[in-house]
């Protein structure tokens, strides 16, 4: 009973970080239309940048300089490359990211080297929390709470800022936000940044505990594609309701048969796509009238 | 699958075997057979010429799907890894003792295309993303199967130490790693470095090049390219798109199965990694670098990228990078890949390389073309009717409790302000969208389940709002691939003869041309016609088919006074042979040409009657005038 | 790159042997020429990367050294490199291409069993020496053995003798957890372990099994190990994965409640996993430190490796480092780089370069050398650079520890 809470909690933290590189990659579709297979490039840029500072600045300025420089390079790529490719079709976009991820990961290859790195987290947090029977990591609690109060603050900038109107034009009407023409170029480039730049803060922050390799970031981007597509796509609560889900059963199919937890969440989002191929919180096509 | 009863006329253009064909299949085996010694002073060696040969078969199943059908499949990698796995259990379990290589590739050949299947029956109502994650998911299902069946598979170790393969032929027994006689060809290397089963596998290749040719010009190959272009309309001029592409995706499995077979027999081995993600996205890779929709893209991209990856991944630990800096060069800058530097760019305007729908179908799953059962009786007059037809999105109804009949011959204009839900109506009538309530008969019969493309098959017709065609395609072959619809059936799997040999077909489509008036611009590119000129395209698309009663959405939206009153009178003529029920908003024209009128309005029918009856029906100028401007009336 | 006649198919022969066709092989033995290539082919890549590229550092230095002193039997050595990524498909590619392009007459590298038993496979059939490095599950030289394959590092099963024979005072009853990466050799020393320590008493509560390759997260598995509070927790992990692996159980507190036991460890998992691998135990075939203040052939090539490279080598680059030594004596003894030949007097031989004299086993050409079980000390304490990791509980002599013949399911192809 013990190992089946520890579980759910371990699926809980486990969850988040699927959300918090999720939503990135949710409000970039659902704003932009795009569909961005290099946004694990932005996890594994972010990881770097927070490496290099940590190791010689300190921990604090690498969860600033991550989110700052993947903002920079992702404003650079969308500006080059992915603008030209907003109007494609998806699998053009698919297959561009796909092939910027490509570019990302081997030239950090090049420059950092093939192994695994990893950079202490700070000596006060090393340690694990006991809450009743169960024991937890410390820095993976912070890291949850970190996520759930970032999670809150995009809410806010959807919901309640004029950029944010933007986002939420473009998940429900993509017309809307057409006519809204002069702002779009700017916005769009905001939301963009914006996702990247939490992509590079988590990958900065979840390198204490999971190290960073070249190869991390598509690790790290399936998962959350497939959190993506199970919630809906576009859709900021089905990328929560969907991390939860792939989290918790990740987590409880370690429990029961741990090999299979690779293949658990390609079942579900088979399942998904099956019966509800627009996710389970996505909204289906909205028919204009004439 | 059933066709029309209408049969091709058997008439053909030419003899079945043409000229051209011979010259290509030679030039392309001399092609073949030169390749080794070309790639020899590069520092290619034999093993990896039979290598790119046999992968090439894979990449070319590949391209039949990303670049013919237009979707991307990210778990080709189940096909050829499956492929591999197959035919080694066969050679070591079924025929330890007499290993026969025809069994074994045409095993696993089969075996994968019956996995296609099942697997492509699920997936083909996919798009762009949505089916590209569900290959994948079940591509790593696969993986798992197989991982986990150590007993048939030895798990991640993989099958080893195949026994070679016997090819029995004729009188021979052929052990194809025997190597060709000496012959020493300077800085081309020696003609021995080479064992029979470069032969062999260059005439896998060969056959499959060819195989891959005729298809693509086959009508099969003409109607993937059109639901490719424009699935929308393809679907409404009677062509069961989804069946279609689970064709493709079937023979795009089978072949990269087949080449997965080739390649364990030829390795004698299957790692696990066969099977794995990496192996997908190597197959985008090979694809896109050379070329999608093209022949020997895929070919010449396999060459290059397995080349760079053996003979560069020796000398620079950069090589990936410099694989994937191309990868992203191409696509950016060559979307049609490597190989159209080498021809002349035949097209200025690459637009749509794949299918651009996003969002996955929400039809309903199409029903078998039989009717769900007869509904409800109604008048023997009536060819159209509708009883208490609805549709809701999510808590809106756009269409609700819609009695409405129409009777033959009649030409209807349904009317209403904007937001009245006449498009939506019309959808609801062409089989766009399936109604959450109510029913609709068409001559009588319950037609309310079936699908867009059936109805179209049994006489409704659809001309859509905006122009829907194929802009890539001249006014003839827009016209011809709705007369294909209209002799050949939903689906038919004619992957062996061109649709140009169908007299039928080019009738239909020069009557439907000239009944609208285009004959004059029969040769042009349908995207480079006037506004005019193409929603009158549309109309003789729809007129292809042959319908019984054509739905108009809008006919002479947008057009100058002059074409508007010209494609008036063409409706006009066309009423006197069918049903026809136009939305409208050009009240003259509306007046002018009804035999009645069909006033909706959120969603409900208001009123319906002769053109006099309408106009002096205060209902309807109160809904037509409360809180809108002429203005707005105007302009749908 | 000077390319010479040597490339394609024509491999470089013995010095003044007439043309000779190879029984079954494709080669034909051209004229003499002075020149040999060896292929390296190790992950650069992936998993294992950083054990790959040590190996790789130590075969230039040993081939360098080789040359120096006028190659084998005469012929300039040359190598051609590939990276094998931990995949057992690429890895069977790059070898096929070292052999047949580069004209490659031995293919030597490692740090996977996977790798190890593709690349195995695919040496029988081309009739070419495979000098199986950094692979420690039993099968490279058990199930999966081949006449052309030989294999010196220490298997799963002399670790887990090893093992046992040192602790089972210590740890060998109480609950014992594994954690095993889900391939071959995981699997591989999962059997060996219990299978010695279960009858002395141990009792395995449950092994949890890791996706291999790409997991990044055990806290799942971890989390299952804190509940259950085992006595003995063992990470069967390798490489990049066992750093992250262990780091991760230190999150979880399990370094200070249990007893850890990481079943085979080399230089750069100990520096990985810094301070948390005090207090592991685990088994090394070579510990720098030990062995060159041991046996001079060691300190010859520990102060040669850390020369060139400034750091000491870990115990994959020791037998990478040993393998050339020891084709080189066989070449040398056999007159000859006709495999058959290399092979017989590799089955016949004992050697010794830089530890006890040892050899290969002729029924499964498993090599028979010494086994050592370290336990990890403090970062603190181990000095510059941090790869003075372990101190030396016990060392068991190879042919103590290693698998009975008679036990052993080798059917090895006739000569």
């Amino acid at each position: 009973m013990e190992a089946f809470f520890q579980a759910l909690l371990g699926g809980l933290v486990l969850g988040l970080i699927y959300i918090a590189i999720a939503v990135g990659l949710t409000i970039i579709f659902g704003t932009l239309r795009l569909v961005n297979f290099a946004h694990g490039a932005f996890y594994a840029i972010g990881a770097y940048v927070g490496l290099v500072i940590a190791q010689h600045i300190g921990i604090g300025w690498a969860f600033i300089a991550a989110p700052v420089a993947v903002a920079l390079f992702a404003i650079l790529l969308d500006r080059l490359v992915l603008r030209s490719f907003y109007d494609k079709e998806p699998t053009s976009q698919l297959l561009v990211t796909f092939g910027i991820a490509l570019v990302v990961e081997e030239s950090l290859r090049l420059i950092f080297g093939a192994t695994t790195q990893q950079y202490a987290m700070p000596a006060a947090l090393q340690g694990s929390v006991t809450l009743g029977p169960i024991t937890y990591p410390a820095y993976r609690l912070l890291f949850a709470g970190g996520v759930i109060l970032m999670l809150v603050l995009v809410w806010l900038f959807i919901e309640k800022t004029n950029y944010g109107l933007i986002v939420r034009a473009g998940i429900r009407d993509r017309v809307m936000v057409q006519l809204l023409g002069g702002n779009i170029r700017l916005a769009s480039s905001i939301v963009f940044a914006l996702g990247a730049a939490i992509a590079g803060l988590v990958g900065a922050a979840a390198t204490p505990i999971y190290g960073i390799d070249p190869a991390t970031g598509f690790a790290f981007l399936v998962p959350s594609f497939v959190v993506v597509v199970v919630g809906g796509l576009g859709s900021f609560w089905g990328a929560v309701l969907g991390g939860l889900l792939i989290g918790e059963l990740q987590s409880l199919t370690n429990l029961a048969y741990a090999p299979a937890s690779s293949v658990i969440i390609y079942l579900c989002m088979a399942l998904v796509l099956l019966f509800r191929p627009q996710g389970l919180l996505g909204e289906s096509e909205v028919i204009r009238q004439s | 699958m059933t066709s029309t009863s209408t049969e091709a006329p058997g008439v053909s253009k030419g003899g079945s075997l043409l000229a051209s064909d011979v010259r290509f299949a030679v030039l392309t085996a001399v092609g073949i057979a030169l390749f080794p010694f070309l790639l020899h002073p590069f520092g290619g060696y034999s093993t990896l010429a039979t290598q790119i040969a046999i992968v090439s078969i894979a990449s070319i199943g590949f391209n039949l799907l990303l670049g013919y059908a237009g979707t991307l499949s990210y778990g080709h990698a189940m096909f050829y890894g499956g492929g591999g796995y197959i035919a080694a259990i066969l050679m070591l379990r079924a025929m330890p003792q007499h290993p026969n290589l025809w069994l074994a590739v045409i095993g696993a050949t089969l075996a994968t295309a019956v996995l296609a299947i099942l697997i492509g029956a699920l997936t083909v109502r996919l798009y762009g993303i949505y089916f590209a994650l569900l290959t994948l998911a079940f591509a790593q299902m696969v993986y798992f199967i197989v991982e986990q069946a150590k007993d048939w598979t030895n798990g991640d170790d993989g099958l080893q130490s195949l026994p070679n393969a016997l090819l029995p032929l004729g009188a021979w027994n052929l052990d194809l790693t025997t190597p060709l006689p000496s012959l020493a060809l300077g800085p081309f290397g020696n003609l021995n470095e080479l064992r029979l089963w470069y032969v062999f596998a260059g005439i896998c290749l060969l056959l499959v090049l060819l195989l891959a040719r005729t298809l693509t010009r086959s009508q099969f190959g003409e109607i993937l390219g059109a639901i490719r272009e424009n699935e929308q309309r393809s679907t409404l001029i009677g062509f069961n798109a989804p069946a279609y592409r689970l064709a493709a995706f079937a023979i795009s499995g089978a072949l990269t199965g087949l080449a997965g077979a080739l390649r364990a027999l030829f390795d004698g081995s299957v790692p696990i990694d066969s099977i794995g993600i990496d192996r997908s996205g190597s197959f985008v890779i090979y694809t896109v670098v050379g070329g999608v929709q093209t022949l020997f893209g895929p070919v010449a991209g396999t060459a290059v990228i397995m080349f760079l990856e053996n003979v560069l991944s020796a000398k620079t630990p950069a090589w990936r990078l410099i694989e994937g800096l191309i990868f992203v060069g191409v696509i950016v800058f060559l979307p049609r890949g490597l190989s159209t530097v080498l021809k002349q760019q035949r097209d200025k305007n690459p637009r749509a390389i794949f299918v651009r729908s996003l969002r996955p179908s929400n039809e309903e799953p199409d029903p078998l073309l039989k009717p769900s059962g007869e509904g409800r009786r109604s008048g023997p007059m009536s060819i159209i009717e509708t009883f208490k037809l609805g549709k809701l999105f999510g808590h809106f109804a756009a269409v609700r409790d819609v009695d409405f009949r129409v009777d033959p011959g009649e030409l209807r204009a349904v009317i209403g302000p904007n937001g009245a839900g006449k498009t939506t109506f019309f959808n609801l009538l062409s089989g766009t969208i399936a109604p959450t309530s109510g029913t609709m008969n068409y001559k009588g019969r319950d037609v309310s389940r079936l699908s867009g493309t059936a109805r179209v098959h049994l006489g409704i017709a659809k001309a859509f709002q905006t122009a829907s065609l194929y802009p890539d395609q001249t006014v003839r072959q827009n016209c011809r691939l709705a007369a294909l619809a209209r002799v050949q059936g939903p689906f038919r799997l004619q992957v062996f003869r061109r649709s140009t040999r169908l007299d039928e077909v080019d009738a239909i489509a020069e009557r439907a041309m000239g009944r609208l008036d285009l004959l004059g611009v029969a040769d042009v590119r349908a995207g480079d016609l006037s506004h005019g000129d193409k929603k009158r395209l549309d109309i003789a698309i729809a007129l292809a088919t042959q319908p019984q009663i054509l739905l108009l959405d809008e006919p002479v939206a947008g057009m100058s006074k002059d074409e508007a009153r010209k494609t008036e009178s063409l409706i006009r003529k066309l009423s006197t042979e069918m049903t026809v029920l136009v939305i409208e908003h050009d009240m003259e024209m509306v007046m002018g040409i009804s035999d009645s009128i069909t006033v909706l309005h959120q969603g409900t029918i208001l009123a319906t009657g002769t053109p006099a009856e309408i106009q002096a029906n205060p209902r309807v100028q109160e809904a037509y005038l409360g809180g809108h401007s002429e203005a707005e009336l105007a302009h749908g | 790159m000077k390319q010479t006649l040597s490339r394609g198919r024509f491999v470089a022969g013995t010095a003044g042997a007439a043309a000779l066709t190879f029984g079954g092989g494709p080669y034909v033995i051209a004229a003499p020429t002075k020149e040999i290539t060896i292929g390296l082919n190790v992950p650069q890549s992936g998993p294992y990367a950083e054990q790959g590229q040590d190996q790789l550092r130590a075969y230039h230095l040993a081939i360098d050294e080789v040359n120096a002193k006028g190659g084998i039997m005469g012929m300039k050595v040359k190598w051609t490199e590939g990276d094998d990524q931990t995949k057992p498909g690429v890895a069977t590619e790059n070898a096929q291409r070292m052999i047949e392009r580069d004209g490659a007459v031995m293919i030597t590298g490692g740090s996977s069993t996977g790798t190890a038993v593709a690349v195995s496979g695919l040496c029988q059939q081309k009739n070419t020496i495979f000098m199986a490095a950094l692979t420690h599950g039993d099968e490279t030289t058990n199930q999966n053995c081949h006449k052309h394959t030989f294999r010196r590092y220490n298997d799963a099963y002399m670790s887990a003798q090893s093992l046992a024979r040192t602790l089972v005072t210590k740890y060998g009853t109480g609950k014992w957890f594994h954690i095993t990466a889900d391939y071959a050799w995981g699997h591989s020393v999962y059997e060996n372990l219990t299978a010695v320590v279960e009858p002395k008493g141990a009792k395995t509560i449950k092994n949890v099994l890791t996706p291999f390759p790409g997991t990044k997260d055990f806290s799942p598995m971890l989390q299952q190990a804190q509940a259950a509070k085992p006595d003995v927790l063992v990470l069967t992990e390798f490489g990049a994965d066992m750093v992250t692996c262990l780091n991760q159980a230190a999150q979880f507190g399990l370094t200070k409640s249990t007893k850890i036991l990481v079943p085979l460890v080399d230089e750069y998992m100990a520096k990985g996993t810094k301070d948390n691998f005090d207090n592991v135990v685990s088994t090394a075939p070579f510990y720098w430190k030990y062995h060159a203040a041991k046996y001079p052939g060691a300190k010859k090539f520990v102060d040669a490796f850390q020369k060139r490279y400034g750091f000491p080598p870990s115990n994959g680059a020791e037998t990478a480092y040993a393998d050339i030594y020891i084709y080189k004596m066989a070449v040398e003894k056999a007159g000859s780089i006709d495999p058959a030949k290399v092979i017989a007097v590799l089955e016949s031989t004992k050697f010794q370069f830089t530890k006890e004299q040892e050899w290969y086993r002729k029924e499964d050409h498993q090599g028979v050398n010494s086994c050592l079980v370290l336990e990890g000390i403090p970062e603190s304490q181990r000095g510059p650079g941090g790869f003075e990791y372990a101190k030396v509980l016990e060392v068991h002599e190879g042919d103590k520890v290693v698998a009975p013949i008679g036990s052993l399911a080798c059917k090895m192809e006739p000569a």
